[in-house]
């Protein structure tokens, strides 16, 4: 079915200018500063307040809520888009949820708009809206609090709140999902309303029944609410073209008019019908929950046979789909998530992180490389925005080279985008046969060929799991800091947080010590998984999803919500921070705190408390010792192999609230340049407030050579980093862009040859990075790769634009 | 408001800002904090942004220092502000919703008038991470405080 017909992969015939509309629509997303946007918040507020009645169950409450919020939500059709329907009220909004962490904007709302960095416009009375109407109504109703209030201010969540152990992240979002977009464009949401009738009308009368009748009413009220936003913009459009003496434009209002009129209500008959039942869900979602990584999925596979057939019709043409997926593109970048001034310094100039997977292979193993693949890649290509998160899919061997060449000529163009996945890898720790622990994501077969990228780098089978991928953000080097002192982090004082390990003069080898962290990092995976498991529990009784469960399969089959164990595919997803330091920590401790150097533990504990003042010596050597992660040390490889397995397997041991596993993986965000700037310095010579290091890639500077450090990294075991990982790279440009294609396609070969899983990439130097910082005026829209997002650097945080420029780099 | 009482206002404003500001200068003590606090719920009667964003407000916030020397409680009740000095020992019942504790008096300062004294921002945030303030209970009460906070030092110092 899937086939690549184009002579010129590259559409070189298709340029921004000769797609003026594009062109247009790109300026304004570029020159558009985000307001903030008190929409959302305000209708369900007062549904909340008016409407709401407590005797219903949860879900109902939830579905009637979003139901209204659908309903009386602005139609918006902006300028001469392509596709009906906003995120928000505003061009580029900031939608509030009181519902999350809404309310830490709440100090700021009259200073927010001349903040330093990142400022959002605001109006006035959406000022007054959330403080006289908005943010009072849920001052104890948000997650955060009921689960407070609910678990008697539970120990996991003081600590989580003190910041620099862990982020559990569902206070904020429960997103980091795939729905089920095959399902919309393969069958319409009219098909999942008539299996929830059904099986609603299956049931008989006890209370479990009783219970799972009102799961089925509030999927069907939550579908209705999105048909009535499509609906309302069928009439924007209609009204919109009464008005509009343009003919050409009178003509496009119409059929978005006739469009709105049948999707995503009924199953899409061509492409850009399906462009936009997938954008108006899209929009349905976001107002049910904050969007932080709720991704597409492989859209190249699930609207190839609609783009096909309208190609073979002659009712479309690769510039026409170029179009069109480029308005969708920035379409998903219509809004940014809030994020409070100090916010930014953890999280800094990260989009929604919404992920689009291309390539790969299909169910059956064969290449799902098709037309549609080259178009997105083209109109990721022309259009260079941060959101959506454009993640490939390479299988060695089975995919064909020229489509590899193509990614990175995408890569070398764009600077940034986009990111690279090992299918060979990622499918062999997907299923449960082809993992060291025997079981894998335990997908089948099928299914893990099928796999899709979730916000960062986070494979999943898309639209059957919910697997909340980035559901705690762990800071390894707090654990490690707690076994240095006793269970105390030098930045809190002498405040007791962890267990009480040994101290320095009680440490006699460097196995005791191994020991201590051991002990801190159990201590802390429990602290996360529990503070999760609260949270979970309180979603799913204050904010169940009824519009998320519709676009999962296996909750209809269930009768159950998402939240409670209704996805076919099960699991958490735990982000892990400062792996590589910890490593490079662990193995200096070994080398130099036990005598075999002349050094004593006590010593290092002196060096790292001095911040290595008066210890230069000794920091020097350390850092000279060779025995680093990313370098072909054995011992450090050991080290690494060690740390990863105890994650993965203290994580393993605890279920979640759902009844399913915690996936382990190593990407950062931007939190490793916020955590960094709160971590004393460590064992591995490393300073007071230096940037941690993103993802998996080594510490910067201590693996200059780029085969031992891809060799280190794909030597790991993947099957232990389910939640995979980011290796972050950056290369020094070279004139040849030829030859620098040529040669990054060999690098990413041989590092997935060699079993790498993720790989990304900035071809960057850092000389532009720096006339970036001094200028930023003149780089407004510098594109880089973070840790698994990409981001315009000058939106960036001062920390994390210092960690992109110090990154190695290497030359091809 | 009456507005026959405005110079009354106007000049009562004058003076506790000046108490203020002086303070300000000062170590922080529990005067400041009450000053502060007094200063607030005068603001309340006058400017109707405050007003308003108190009129509903049932709720209790403590400031405290590490070691309890320095104990203010602001009550907002039936509308208005009630500032509250506590001993050390001061049971309260029913608890703070939110306390916020200070590790000295300058992070207290930094906390409520931050960045350049009169002139700075509030991050709450940025003082949890620096660790100059904890802060138990409910968080949004804080929020909320930093709002009226926010406002008094933007249209009032």
């Amino acid at each position: 079915m899937n086939k690549a017909t184009f002579g010129d992969i590259g559409l070189k015939d298709i340029t921004l200018p000769s797609l003026p509309r594009l062109e247009r629509l790109r300026e304004v997303h570029f020159q558009t500063r985000p307001a903030v946007c008190a929409e959302l918040a305000f209708f369900m507020t007062k549904y909340m307040k008016e409407m709401d009645d407590p005797g219903d169950s949860s879900e109902l409450r939830a579905a009637k809520r979003l139901k209204y919020v659908l309903e009386n939500k602005r139609a918006i059709i902006h300028g001469d888009d392509l596709l009906a329907g906003t995120t928000t009220s505003k061009i580029k909004g900031v939608p509030i949820y009181p519902q999350f962490l809404g309310q830490a904007m709440w100090p700021e709302l009259e200073t927010v708009s001349g903040r330093k960095k990142n400022p959002y416009d605001i109006s006035r009375d959406d000022i007054d809206t959330l403080n006289f109407d908005v943010f009072p109504y849920w001052l104890d109703r948000s997650i955060l609090e009921v689960c407070r209030k609910d678990f008697e201010n539970p120990f996991c969540q003081r600590m989580m709140e003190r910041m620099f152990f862990f982020l559990a992240t569902k206070a904020h979002t429960i997103s980091h999902t795939v729905p089920d977009y095959e399902a919309v464009v393969g069958e319409g949401l009219g098909s999942i309303v008539k299996k929830a009738e059904e099986e609603e009308s299956a049931l008989e009368g006890g209370e479990a029944d009783a219970k799972k009748r009102d799961f089925y009413k509030a999927v069907k009220l939550s579908l209705e609410g999105v048909t009535a936003y499509a609906g309302r913009l069928r009439h924007e459009a209609a009204s919109q073209a009464a008005q509009e003496k343009d003919p050409v434009r009178k003509k496009e209002l119409l059929k978005m008019s006739e469009i709105c009129d049948r999707v995503p209500r009924e199953r899409p008959n061509t492409f850009q019908e399906a462009v936009q039942a997938i954008w108006v869900c899209q929009v349905a979602l976001n107002q049910e929950n904050n969007n932080i990584s709720i991704s597409l999925g492989r859209l190249d596979q699930i609207l190839y046979p609609l783009y096909r057939k309208g190609i073979e019709k002659g009712t479309l043409t690769p510039s026409e789909a170029v179009e069109l997926v480029g308005c969708f593109y920035l379409k998903l970048a219509d809004h940014e998530p809030m994020s409070p001034e100090t916010a930014e310094e953890l999280f800094g100039g990260s989009g929604s992180n919404q992920a689009i997977t291309l390539g790969g292979v299909d169910a059956s193993g064969q290449d799902a490389v098709n037309d549609l693949t080259y178009v997105m890649l083209k109109a990721t290509e022309l259009l260079r925005v941060k959101d959506p998160n454009v993640n490939v899919r390479y299988y060695p061997g089975v995919n064909p080279k020229d489509y590899l060449r193509r990614l990175c000529e995408v890569n070398v163009v764009t600077k940034a985008t986009p990111c690279f996945h090992n299918d060979i890898k990622n499918i062999r720790t997907l299923t449960r046969q082809g993992c060291s622990d025997g079981n894998g994501s335990g997908y089948s077969i099928e299914d893990a060929r099928d796999y899709s990228i979730v916000g960062c780098v986070e494979p999943v089978k898309g639209g059957k799991t919910f697997g909340h991928t980035g559901a705690i953000m762990l800071n390894l080097t707090s654990a490690l800091e707690m076994a240095l002192f006793q269970g105390k982090h030098r930045h809190t004082g002498q405040e007791q947080f962890g267990p009480v390990t040994p101290s320095p003069s009680q440490v006699s080898s460097f196995e005791d010590f191994l020991a201590a962290f051991e002990k801190q990092t159990v201590f802390m995976v429990e602290q996360s998984v529990e503070l999760n498991n609260m949270l979970g529990k309180t979603h799913n009784k204050v904010h169940p999803l009824p519009l998320l469960s519709a676009l999962t399969q296996g909750t209809l089959d269930r009768g159950k919500d998402v939240l409670e164990g209704g996805a076919a595919y099960n699991s958490s997803g735990v982000a892990i921070i400062g792996l590589s330091e910890v490593v490079d920590s662990l193995c200096a401790i070994k080398e130099f705190g036990f005598g075999h150097k002349g050094y004593t533990f006590p010593d290092l504990i002196a060096a790292i408390e001095n911040d290595w003042v008066g210890h230069e010596k000794l920091q020097e050597k350390i850092l000279h010792s060779g025995t680093k992660f990313g370098t072909d040390s054995q011992e450090a490889e050991g080290m690494a192999g060690h740390v990863i397995d105890l994650l993965h397997r203290e994580y393993q041991k605890r279920e979640n609230y759902r009844g399913g596993k915690y996936h382990v993986g190593y990407w950062t965000m931007t939190t490793h340049a916020g955590w960094g700037r709160l971590t004393g310095a460590l064992p591995s010579g490393r300073k007071k407030g230096e940037l941690l290091p993103s993802g998996i890639t080594p510490v910067s500077g201590q693996a200059p050579n780029l085969t031992a450090a891809l060799r280190f990294v794909a030597h790991l075991d993947s099957c232990k980093i389910k939640n995979s990982h980011a290796l972050n790279l950056k290369f020094t440009p070279i004139p040849d862009k030829e030859r620098m294609i040529s040669s990054l396609a060999g690098h990413i070969e041989a590092f997935m040859q060699m079993g790498g899983l993720q790989v990304q990439c900035n071809m960057i130097d850092r000389a532009t990075l720096e006339e970036a910082k001094s200028n930023p005026a003149k780089h407004p829209h510098l594109l880089v790769r973070v840790s698994g997002y990409t981001a315009y650097f000058t939106d960036l945080n001062p920390h994390m634009q210092e960690e992109i420029m110090i990154r190695t780099e290497y030359g091809l | 408001m009456n507005w026959l009482l405005y110079p009354y206002w106007k000049i009562r404003r004058y003076f506790i800002r000046k108490d203020l500001v002086n303070q300000v200068k000062e170590d922080v003590t529990e005067e400041f904090l009450k000053i502060l606090l007094q200063f607030l719920r005068f603001c309340c009667c006058v400017d109707d942004c405050l007003h308003r964003s108190i009129k509903d407000f049932n709720g209790r916030i403590e400031f405290r220092s590490e070691d309890k020397d320095i104990r203010v409680l602001a009550e907002f009740k039936n509308g208005q502000l009630f500032p509250k000095e506590l001993e050390p020992n001061d049971e309260l019942v029913p608890p703070a919703n939110a306390s916020i504790v200070f590790k000295d008096p300058e992070a207290v300062k930094n906390f409520l008038l931050p960045e350049g004294g009169l002139e700075g921002r509030r991050d709450v945030l940025r003082s949890l991470l620096n660790n100059e303030i904890k802060l138990e209970g409910n968080f949004n009460y804080i929020y909320r405080f930093g709002f009226l906070a926010t406002h008094l030092q933007r249209y009032f110092l």
